[in-house]
């Protein structure tokens, strides 16, 4: 126990001078965080860029970062609290075509083309001409679709119509309970509503919508400032302030009922808070074409006192105040959120898993490096079901999600041929099984990936060839997901596990080398013990001592595969994160990664300590 | 020296992958001279042969620049091989070194020098490798070969443990024995010592691991300039290549194909060759082999 307690003790010492080190290479890269946003905004000023680099503490030498990243990270706080905004009646239209995700249907290069002609006429003369024109190459439907909403609301609405109308032909709905069908929407008149979708080929699936989920779809963007308000006084704030306004619309503000105060509709709030705590304004946004949207922002006003209950588990208790982590620049998150946190939401309600929206679908709205995406605690309370509790991992459960299967599956193939090739010593049997061990560790594990997705993906159609999931499949429920995530798991999950294989083979036969010339081995042989229980009970226990030091040793270089893999099948993992963090000198999440890693492995050479323990009787004495 | 090679040729394989690295070190040794015989580029742009299919000259064709892809594979091969030698002998000096000054010393620099090893060994390789290979060592070298120097000393900074600890064990057992003494006694210094006596009999494992390190140095070396982080053009290794041909591999997969394949059987030789090295170098093992 004491040895326990000195072994964590120093492994916070090693952590630290880890951090240090790693903060002092980072800082020590050309570029700094915000390259990323001042590359990709070309009207930004030289004194917004140092107003920026002050607000963030660049302009600080590199201790003084430290320092204030190590303060944050020390200040131990709980979850922040969770309001759920009412803003939706139960009787509410929803057109299911926005809810509803064809993976089958990509367009052609040119039904593409024609589209954006038929919505933009003049595309090609837009500065994001070549952008656009990749993603047609690429046929990105998605991708162009949140280009366009960047540029115009309504030419995004449009094209999204053609391209919905063109991949939802003939489709036939039926209600099942909990709303009725009027064309293509759907009434819902209870708190969830099940509906079948039926296509032209027979094929149906069956769809689940609740009035919580419209929720989700109408707080695209959502305001999040931290305003903190005295009590008693009057309370004044702009809204028009929080708004990306890019074409200099004229917007009219109407606030929703169960929103306290007055809204006027050139956008002034005002109220006066006469209690502590934290309040959530929504309000509806239109534009002179009446397009509507619902946004929302919070208040805290007074002493925020109350904090919810803690229930994240202990890992979680460091870093449970969400920006104690730091501020992901690249992203424009919380590195929490990227890492436990659910999704984040793109431009137009869609979820990706842990992964950052492409260029042009950030949500909008003006992070400060307190901002953090508050529906996103929303979603996760609405999602409690299998589905979406995979969903909404984060790039830690991702990672694992892709680990775990690959290693117990390889552990699984790897030791039983392991003991089987040291038993059958010096045959054919063994050769070959050692041959394709040594080729095994061999391999390039990035481009045995190329090849699979060459042969699987391009060649055969079997398997997608990266990501995680669909787009959009989360709206189709719980079963889909598994099943889509299962697909696209299948190939870096195989890739993964063919480089461990040829790792714990080796071990494995040359620990069961060691151990089967042994007296113990002949003197069980001797007593007349079974073939099976020699080999297995005396043979293999002994076996397994150095091949467990080397599991936990090999920690990191599980990482180094996970990281390559993960690059190769864009897998949003912690692998990738890891990279893209270093590539974008995004330094908290490229710190915060590589502590968990450096964490993880402590805690695997510890683990492997205790399982000693189990393994050897021998160990127990000392 | 003989009876290290009668008992290396028992060992198969080994004999294979020496065959095979010796062609595949001569190849690249002659590259240029191969490449005149061929009449063809290994880096000159040519329009007209823009992905072409194997042929004569172009024995494996031609890239999406109309280059000749068997050369430049081995002239990539000259990159990739010589980045990895290179890393392997100047990590195994600096961990021999480590090891034997660990090892001889003990006390405090053993204890301070060993745990550094463990962390070192601790680490996530790769991940840190990129932060190193996205610095900029500019101070290093200049010039064209800028990034191959820098490869190497990022490789070497994260390849010397294994040869540490391998040379620490050793001299452990060394360091005890009577020559050392008698050495000792005839007032050698402590140098002296390390190096004529102890390090010419701890030499095989360090042998057999830098060895085995080289597969792996090529590994390391193809997975950064894979990321794009490694070497840099002019210069192109089997990783670069590979890099290259990711955009193209719906429409020419060949191009993704040759270089994966040059660095698999290249480091499956090496490792081949370690192991039948050990087999040779470590007569303990062959004795419990055969009985």
């Amino acid at each position: 126990m004491i040895y326990i307690i000195k072994r964590i003790f120093s492994m916070f010492i090693i952590l630290a001078i880890l951090s240090i080190a790693l903060f002092a290479l980072l800082t020590a890269m050309p570029g700094n965080p915000l390259d990323m946003l001042i590359t990709s905004n070309p009207n930004i000023k030289p004194e917004d860029i140092a107003r920026l680099k002050k607000l963030r503490g660049l302009n600080q030498p590199w201790y003084v970062q430290y320092g204030r990243w190590l303060w944050g990270f020390a200040q131990p706080a709980y979850a922040p609290v969770v309001i759920n905004i009412p803003i939706q009646n139960k009787n509410t239209r929803i057109n299911l075509s926005d809810f509803i995700y064809d993976p089958n249907f990509i367009p052609t290069q040119q039904e593409l083309a024609l589209w954006l002609d038929l919505v933009w006429p003049r595309w090609q003369e837009s500065l994001e001409a070549a952008r656009l024109q990749a993603y047609i190459h690429d046929r990105k439907s998605n991708a162009l679709l949140l280009v366009l909403a960047d540029h115009d609301p309504v030419m995004h609405r449009e094209f999204k119509n053609l391209i919905r109308k063109e991949s939802f032909k003939n489709l036939e709905l039926t209600a099942l309970f909990g709303g009725h069908i009027f064309g293509d929407f759907l009434e819902i008149n209870s708190e969830e509503a099940y509906f079948v979708i039926r296509n032209s080929y027979g094929q149906q699936k069956v769809g689940y919508v609740t009035t919580k989920d419209s929720l989700r779809k109408n707080i695209l963007h959502p305001i999040n400032t931290q305003i903190s308000e005295n009590i008693g006084e009057k309370f004044e704030f702009n809204i028009n302030k929080f708004i990306n306004n890019n074409y200099n619309q004229n917007l009219y503000f109407e606030l929703l009922e169960n929103s306290p105060g007055i809204l006027s509709a050139d956008g002034i709030y005002q109220h006066t808070f006469t209690h502590n705590g934290q309040s959530a304004i929504s309000f509806l946004v239109r534009d002179q074409h009446q397009h509507e949207q619902r946004l929302a922002f919070d208040i805290e006003h007074g002493v925020v006192a109350h904090h919810e209950k803690f229930n994240y588990g202990f890992i979680f208790f460091f870093a449970g105040k969400r920006d104690a982590l730091g501020f992901s620049e690249t992203y424009q998150r919380p590195v929490y959120d990227l890492l436990f946190g659910p999704e984040i939401i793109c431009g137009d309600g869609r979820i990706d898993p842990g992964e950052s929206c492409d260029i042009g679908q950030e949500p909008r709205h003006n992070c400060t490096s307190n901002c953090f995406l508050k529906t996103q605690s929303i979603l996760s309370k609405i999602n409690t079901s299998i589905g979406g509790f995979i969903y909404r991992s984060g790039r830690i459960g991702n990672t694992i999600q892709l680990m775990l299967p690959a290693l117990i599956l390889s552990l699984f193939v790897a030791i039983p041929l392991g003991i089987l090739s040291a038993y059958r010593h010096s045959s054919v049997l063994d050769y070959i099984i050692n041959f394709f061990a040594f080729v095994g560790i061999s391999l390039p594990v990035f481009w045995f990936g190329i090849m699979i997705i060459y042969l699987f993906a391009e060649r055969w159609l079997l398997f997608p060839a990266g990501g995680i999931q669909t787009p959009g499949i989360s709206h189709a429920g719980a079963q889909y997901i598994l099943w889509d995530r299962l697909q696209y798991a299948i190939l870096p999950t195989l890739v993964l596990s063919i480089f461990y294989i040829g790792r714990w083979l080796r071990y494995m036969r040359a620990s069961m080398l060691e151990v089967l010339p042994q007296d113990y081995i002949r003197t069980a042989r001797a007593k007349g013990l079974s073939e099976k229980s020699v080999v297995l009970k005396h043979g293999f226990r002994n076996a397994l001592i150095p091949v467990v030091t080397i599991l936990a040793i090999s920690v990191p270089s599980l990482f180094g595969g996970a990281l390559l893999t993960e690059t190769v099948f864009s897998w949003p993992g912690i692998g990738r994160l890891q990279y893209e963090a270093v590539m974008n000198n995004d330094y908290y999440v490229a710190l915060v990664v590589f502590l968990i890693s450096a964490v993880l492995v402590i805690i695997g050479n510890l683990i492997a300590d205790i399982i000693y323990v189990m393994i050897d009787p021998r160990m127990r004495k000392l | 020296m003989i009876v290290i090679w009668r008992r290396f040729k028992h060992h198969r394989l080994g004999v294979i992958a020496l065959f095979v690295l010796s062609i595949l070190v001569l190849l690249a040794l002659f590259a240029s001279i191969i490449q005149s015989f061929l009449g063809v580029s290994h880096n000159e742009a040519r329009l007209i042969n823009i992905n072409m299919q194997p042929s004569w000259p172009h024995l494996l064709g031609t890239n999406e620049l109309g280059q000749d892809i068997f050369t430049r594979l081995i002239y990539g091969g000259r990159i990739s091989l010589s980045v990895a030698f290179l890393a392997a002998l100047s990590s195994a000096i600096v961990g021999t070194f480590i090891g034997l000054v660990a090892g001889y010393y003990g006390g405090f620099i053993d204890a301070l020098l060993m745990r550094f090893t463990d962390a070192m060994l601790c680490v996530p390789v790769l991940p840190l490798m990129i932060v190193f290979a996205a610095l900029d060592l500019g101070a290093l070298a200049e010039g064209n070969l800028a990034s191959v120097t820098k490869l190497i000393v990022i490789i070497v900074f994260f390849g010397w443990m294994s040869v540490a600890r391998l040379a620490r064990a050793s001299v452990l057992q060394l360091k005890n024995l009577e020559f050392v003494a008698a050495a000792r006694s005839l007032g050698a210094s402590d140098i002296r010592i390390m190096m004529s006596h102890i390090l010419p009999n701890a030499l095989a494992p360090i042998i057999v691991a830098a060895t085995l390190e080289v597969g792996t140095n090529i590994l390391y070396e193809a997975a950064l300039s894979f990321l794009g982080l490694g070497i840099q053009p002019p210069a192109s290794s089997w990783g670069t290549m590979l890099n290259n041909a990711v955009d193209y591999v719906k429409t020419s997969p060949s191009l993704a194909f040759w270089p994966g394949f040059f660095i698999l059987i290249t480091v499956s030789c090496f490792n081949f060759l370690g192991d039948g090295m050990r087999d040779a170098l470590d007569p303990h093992q062959v004795l419990k082999n055969v009985k």
